[in-house]
């Protein structure tokens, strides 16, 4: 297993590579560029070309690219074309706002997913499990932006329960902070809940007519350990690699509901930085993202070979 | 039996996370306001603290706390006395007398050496505010509190430009700093705890120890918080999260049913300027007729309803009523009327009357309310997406005819300098307009306040004459804040973020 994270990790270097080639190709296509957005309205080519020169956007791009690459293997990621703010101290504290909401997002997706996936099928065919088909559908065909602002109307304005807008960082106050986080979380954990439900249903009935399973009954094996120990276990397999798949999907979608929310996170930061052309900061966004993409399809790996020994072995 | 306990303790489960999230959260969420507190969120998160390569304008609302100006305006948008307690503008110099006695936050004496540091500093930089100080030849110190500015050129808008960011003050020893746009230094009522303040996300604000005048320095704390969704905007309005905010025009009405006082203040004023006067691109902007024909064609009051939710005034010229600028002749010049519109479109003899236009997000809606008048009267004004925050680059290059935009411009010899004359960069065909140029020479030349204003009106006339711009509208900012709490918010011409926090209370 530690040959498998070690290669995978060793993998990751021409892939962030790659993407950070295809990142400087995405902000050359960039209609403007941060020296028109400071010079302002009435600037004269005269005024841009100054602040282009003072910014070093008057270098050829491989050399602007080589800087940054130089720079970003030590650690660097440099500073904001606009303000001169260090890029990894931004992109470090908003990633921590958007894996925590992910996160978050996650376990309430696969918490809630996989126990109404699992009820639905130990009694498929009941009105339960029709309803939680039902819900299922209803809940993926939902934009997580309109339900994020139902929840807001109702548990921040109505009832006053939750804040409506902002975060709290988990170190600063743990509860303050889940309370934070619980609203967006559903909103954007939802989708993946329905999703993670039709997956766990699906499975399980499978699982549930095995052979091995059917042994288990007929050796007199309790319920909760034939369905807890052994049925359990072996339909999470494909649960799991969709939930490696959704997770792109959380760090994607947690983009608008940081802004249905209020939450500084790193969809934020990088709207705020394409709009202003602040090219050091699209890159990190960029390749960062890609780190952690790549690292949760890694988690999804290993999980996978704890789940299915038959991986392992191979 | 077990599958049942199986079941109960899945459901359970289930169960408890759920309560759990409820009972955590119901440890209540809604702040209120606290005494001596300002709570605000903003659309739009600061560009720089460094006023060398901040737009100004809106953003304001983030340096005023921090920085003085050497000049400010009243409500109704006239000059007034800033750090400069009195000035004289002649064709040849600009004289400031300062007020006596005053200190950076830093400790430096806020004297007339450090004005001019502050000029030298800001007419060396390529940013927004540089091109105010284009005539300044030299910066003389007079006395302590005594500074003149030599001009090459008379430059009627100085005092105004004063006013933003070009008059923006900073200690002499932080204009060098590398760090001055995140941590500014100046000698305003507050100063930035940038500890407490995280980029893009709040800036906090503490009194400035320094600072004497208490009736500006009203609130132990600010805090603006950016919040650039407009319904996140008002729901933390609503809840109390926040005291005041810049309201959406779709949320009034809600914001209203909470309780929340609306305030409206002036914004940007919008025009569709024609470019391509010499129909380079677009022959039939070279007709006179055919403009004309455009601006008559124009319901502005109807965009103002139908985009703005009828927060703005349909306006045919950029100053409104009230204004010194303000030319009544030119108050009905084109007024709406469709079949005047066909007329003027059949005298021109155009025959290819299509015209294009950029646009995007928030500018398409009003773009196509334009694009449906102007369809009605048999005129094609096509609409091509550009990207967002390019809108500005548009206006300075010629790959369109014609633009729909709101200006900055605040002065006549702004709309001149910037958008007529020849070389100016809104005017990127670089069309000559010598009438225009002679009553704009007039009015440089004027020797007295009344023969200036005048000869801008013969100006402004020329312009609406020639329709080189068909005026559309003033927009309005909606500023909304809990009445309860929040007292003294005022009116701040030009700030279309929200209000000057200066003497604002909150108890």
């Amino acid at each position: 297993m530690l040959k498998l994270v070690g290669y995978r990790i060793l993998a990751l270097v021409p892939v962030l590579l790659v993407i950070s080639i295809v990142s400087v190709g995405l902000t050359a296509l960039l209609p403007s560029n941060a020296a028109e957005r400071i010079a302002g309205e009435a600037a004269t080519p005269e005024q841009i070309a100054q602040i282009q020169s003072s910014l070093g956007l008057d270098q050829p791009w491989y050399e602007q690219y080589w800087n940054w690459l130089t720079g970003a293997v030590r650690g660097d990621f440099g500073q904001s074309l606009i303000d001169g703010s260090n890029v990894l101290t931004l992109v470090v504290d908003r990633l921590s706002v958007t894996l925590s909401l992910a996160v978050v997002a996650a376990i309430i997706g696969i918490v809630l997913g996989v126990t109404a996936g699992t009820l639905a099928a130990l009694r498929s065919g009941s009105l339960i499990d029709r309803a939680i088909t039902v819900l299922a559908s209803v809940a993926l065909a939902m934009p997580a932006f309109w339900i994020g602002l139902i929840l807001v109307s109702v548990f921040a304005l109505k009832l006053g329960w939750l804040p409506a807008t902002g975060y709290v960082p988990l170190t600063q106050n743990p509860a303050a902070w889940f309370r934070s986080v619980i609203l967006p979380g559903f909103a954007l954990g939802l989708i993946v809940t329905a999703m993670l439900a039709r997956h766990a249903r699906a499975s399980m009935i499978e699982v549930l007519q095995m052979p091995h399973i059917r042994t288990a009954r007929a050796m007199g094996l309790p319920a909760r350990a034939v369905i807890g120990k052994h049925a359990l276990k072996s339909s999470l397999s494909p649960v799991v690699t969709t939930m490696g798949f959704q997770f792109a999907y959380l760090l994607g979608g947690a983009v608008v509901i940081e802004k249905v929310f209020g939450i500084p996170g790193m969809g934020d930061l990088a709207l705020n930085a394409v709009i202003n052309s602040d090219i050091p900061i699209i890159q990190a966004v960029i390749v960062t993202t890609g780190i952690c993409v790549a690292l949760a399809q890694l988690a999804v790996d290993v999980a996978y070979g704890y789940l299915n020994p038959k991986v392992r072995v191979s | 039996m077990t599958r049942k306990k199986t079941l109960r303790t899945l459901a359970a489960s289930a169960a408890a996370m759920i309560a759990a999230g409820t009972l955590a959260a119901c440890g209540g969420a809604a702040s209120s306001a606290t005494p001596g507190q300002l709570t605000v969120a903003t659309l739009v998160d600061v560009q720089s603290f460094d006023p060398a390569v901040n737009p100004g304008q809106g953003q304001r609302v983030f340096l005023d706390p921090v920085y003085d100006t050497l000049l400010r305006t009243d409500p109704k948008g006239n000059v007034v006395p800033g750090v400069a307690t009195a000035f004289e503008l002649t064709p040849q110099s600009l004289d400031l007398t300062l007020e006596q006695g005053r200190v950076f936050s830093d400790g430096e004496p806020l004297d007339a050496e450090a004005v001019k540091a502050n000029i030298v500093s800001r007419k060396a930089s390529a940013g927004p505010a540089s091109g105010a100080f284009e005539n300044v030849a030299d910066v003389t110190v007079v006395s302590p509190t005594e500074v003149s500015l030599e001009l090459s050129a008379p430059s009627p808008a100085l005092p105004i430009a004063l006013t933003d960011v070009a008059g923006v003050l900073v200690a002499p020893n932080a204009l060098d700093a590398p760090d001055l746009g995140a941590n500014p230094v100046g000698s305003g009522p507050y100063v930035l705890d940038a500890t407490a303040s995280k980029k893009g996300v709040k800036y906090v604000y503490t009194p400035n120890d320094k600072f004497t005048d208490k009736s500006q320095q009203t609130l132990d704390r600010i805090e603006i918080r950016v919040l650039t969704d407009d319904a996140a905007r008002a729901s933390a309005l609503r809840s109390g999260q926040v005291d005041l905010a810049q309201i959406a025009r779709s949320q009034v009405e809600a914001a209203k049913s909470s309780g929340i006082e609306i305030g409206t203040f002036p914004g940007n004023y919008w025009m569709l300027q024609f470019t391509d006067l010499d129909g380079t691109e677009a022959p039939a902007l070279k007709n006179k007729k055919f403009r004309q024909a455009v601006c008559t064609a124009i319901n502005a009051d109807q965009v103002v309803q139908t985009t703005f939710f009828g927060h703005g005034t349909a306006q045919s010229q950029v100053f409104p009523q009230g204004n010194r600028f303000h030319v009544d002749a030119l108050d009905d010049i084109y007024a709406y009327n469709q079949d005047q519109a066909r007329r003027l479109l059949a005298e021109s003899g155009v025959t290819d009357a299509s015209f294009s236009v950029p646009a995007f997000g928030p500018i398409k809606p009003i773009d196509e309310a334009i694009q449906g008048n102007l369809r009605d009267v048999g005129i094609d004004m096509q609409i091509t997406l550009v990207q967002p925050g390019t809108l500005d680059k548009e206006n300075r290059q010629t790959n369109f005819p014609a633009i729909i935009t709101p200006i900055k411009q605040v002065h006549p010899e702004q709309l001149f300098v910037d958008r007529l004359a020849a070389d100016g960069p809104q005017n990127p065909f670089k069309v000559n307009h010598p009438e225009i140029d002679a009553a704009h020479e007039a009015a440089l030349q004027a020797t007295d306040e009344d023969g200036r204003v005048a000869a801008y009106a013969d100006m402004q006339t020329a312009v609406a004459d020639d329709a080189l711009w068909c005026g559309l509208f003033q927009d309005q900012s909606v500023v909304g804040w809990n009445s309860k709490a929040v007292h003294g918010v005022q009116n701040t011409v030009g700030w279309p973020m929200g209000p000057s926090f200066r003497g604002v209370t909150v108890g």
